[in-house]
């Protein structure tokens, strides 16, 4: 991919830990040799509000810090779903968590079952965070980052190996849940 | 300069980072979004330096612990936003008169009260002038980006002990909570100032001849301290000759060093038909503007970033607007330094306000379409 700009809506609410995933794919970048900004719109609840984090990402210096022509959207929350489904381009990947029942299903629109890999991780007795699966389906969709600089910075961010694993593997798992969808550009 | 390798950082902690190179070892104040990040990396990396955190009882005791600290010879700073910057006012006159180093972050957020906490705003840049009474001199700078956060907090705590003055951080949200990389040179590569070299064995604090350097408490001197007009001894007076003397005395060191002050940054067309004048946030809006105008499409526009708001660039948009028709000054509030490009663009120039209010950034898409009146 030669594509030179990546933009990045990671929309939910409060508390699902969508500025955490933010600044990771800002920092991965960083890591790729790759200019980043992540920024963050929120309400002032801690739990709950509308809440994004943009994240451009490109190899010249970035202007405009926030995301004006998205290649994906995330959306973890029906809020965020009903914001997104009819306000971006045809272009644009949506992905979106298919917990929130029926939702848009264009040529680039795609239900994904991101919490079935959280419940089913948690019948097993580990954690795989929602907010990493989402994470991983939008970079399975659209490869900006090299994997190798996750596995740098979660290994960086956390110091006990468990947990850097927990994150990588929900990471994948959200790659693994796109696969065989394709991107229609 | 040598550099370590690049990092993604938050503006608040590129702030919070940037006072520690530059020596701070000082913090008082009360957390306040969207200024808070500045609080919390302090509150982690003070105390491993060897330095004080103190989360005061209010934003009026952060200030006055800071001027504290500071007359006792630490390096402080302390960090809030709108209604906390409000509540400083008083103290930040006091360091002024008294001529005590000291540095102020303020992350704006939407006012007036407690607003909108979470969105930007650039409502303070009035405030940062004159919110504490008096005819007083002020230092303010309003940095773009996080790279631009951490070495103009450096250039704000180096100033400030040189010439013994408050500087404002002058943040916005945008600003304090994005994320960006930057480049954070190793310790010990940077130039600090240091505030009580060479002190004169006639050493007085407010010397009638000019600038001398703080004498911390407790190196020697005693010393008189007063928010009263005083002597250059620090004593109270109210003698019209020492008055006048004393409040020139403030001002005149800020004209002295205004070249280091005062610190712009010009982009774009040389001969610009059409050029932006902004700070802060706003700046990247612009930025992105001239990007495609200039870069990609030839036209005559370009960018004035202002780093230093106060003491105003009076001199380098008066400089603009004798080259250009037309300058357009985008601010997030209904108009504030706006008024001073106008003032100094003294009628040579269409100064154009484009002003934003709801608490979201004023995109490139708008600038383009005030553009498209002039231009191509």
């Amino acid at each position: 991919m030669n594509k030179k700009e990546w933009q990045v809506i990671l929309a939910g609410e409060g508390g699902q830990g969508l500025v955490f995933i933010g600044a990771l794919l800002g920092e991965a970048a960083v890591a790729d040799g790759k200019n980043a900004a992540q920024s963050a719109s929120y309400t002032i609840a801690s739990r709950g509000g509308f809440t994004k984090a943009d994240v451009v990402i490109s190899d010249d210096e970035i202007s405009f810090p926030e995301v004006t022509e998205p290649d994906a959207v995330l959306a973890l929350s029906a809020g965020s779903l009903a914001r997104y489904a009819d306000t971006i381009g045809p272009e644009t990947v949506l992905i979106y968590d298919s917990a929130l029942g029926e939702g848009p299903s264009g040529p680039n629109q795609f239900s994904v079952p991101l919490s079935e890999v959280v419940k089913e991780a948690a019948a097993e007795g580990r954690r795989a965070p929602l907010n990493l699966v989402g994470l991983g389906a939008v970079l399975g969709m659209i490869e900006m980052v090299n994997w190798d600089a996750f596995e740098k910075v979660l290994s960086a961010k956390f110091p006990a190996p468990e947990v850097v694993k927990a994150n990588w593997d929900a990471l994948m798992a959200g790659a693994e849940l796109v696969k065989g969808l394709k991107r229609d550009s | 300069m040598p550099e370590k390798k690049p990092v993604l950082m938050q503006g608040n902690e590129a702030c919070a980072e940037g006072a520690i190179s530059a020596g701070v070892r000082f913090y008082a104040g009360y957390p306040i979004t969207p200024s808070t990040e500045v609080a919390e990396h302090m509150a982690r990396r003070l105390p491993e330096l060897g330095g004080v955190f103190i989360q005061m009882e209010d934003e009026i005791a952060g200030m006055a612990a800071i001027i504290g600290a500071s007359i006792g010879g630490k390096r402080a700073i302390t960090a809030t936003s709108g209604p906390g910057f409000s509540l400083k006012q008083e103290n930040i006159g006091y360091a002024i008169m008294a001529e005590i180093p000291c540095v102020i972050v303020n992350v704006q957020r939407m006012g007036p009260s407690t607003g909108v906490p979470t969105a930007p705003s650039q409502g303070d840049v009035m405030q940062a002038r004159w919110g504490t009474h008096g005819d007083h001199p002020i230092i303010a700078f309003s940095p773009a980006s996080v790279y631009e956060t951490y070495y103009l907090t450096i250039a704000a705590v180096n100033l400030s002990q040189k010439l013994r003055q408050p500087v404002i951080m002058l943040l916005d949200e945008v600003i304090g909570h994005m994320r960006e990389k930057v480049l954070i040179p190793d310790t010990g590569k940077l130039m600090v100032e240091k505030s009580s070299d060479n002190v004169p064995a006639d050493w007085k604090p407010y010397d009638e001849k000019g600038l001398t350097p703080l004498v911390p408490f407790g190196f020697g001197h005693y010393y008189h301290v007063t928010g009263l007009f005083h002597d250059q001894y620090g004593f109270p007076s109210g003698d019209p000759e020492v008055v006048k003397r004393a409040l020139d005395r403030l001002h005149d060191k800020l004209e002295k060093y205004r070249d280091e002050i005062v610190l712009t940054n010009y982009v774009g067309h040389k001969e610009p038909r059409v050029a932006f004048v902004t700070y802060g946030c706003s700046v990247r809006s612009a930025r992105a503007v001239v990007k495609k105008a200039y870069w990609q499409n030839r036209w005559p526009v370009g960018l004035l970033s202002l780093q230093t708001v106060w003491p105003f660039p009076g001199r380098e948009v008066e400089a603009l607007a004798r080259q250009a028709d037309v300058i357009i000054v985008p601010e997030l509030n209904r108009g504030q330094l706006v008024r001073e490009v106008e003032r100094y663009s003294r009628g040579q120039a269409e100064v154009v306000p484009v002003n934003r209010y709801d608490g979201e950034m004023i995109t490139p898409d708008q600038l383009m379409e005030v553009l498209g009146r002039w231009l191509p």
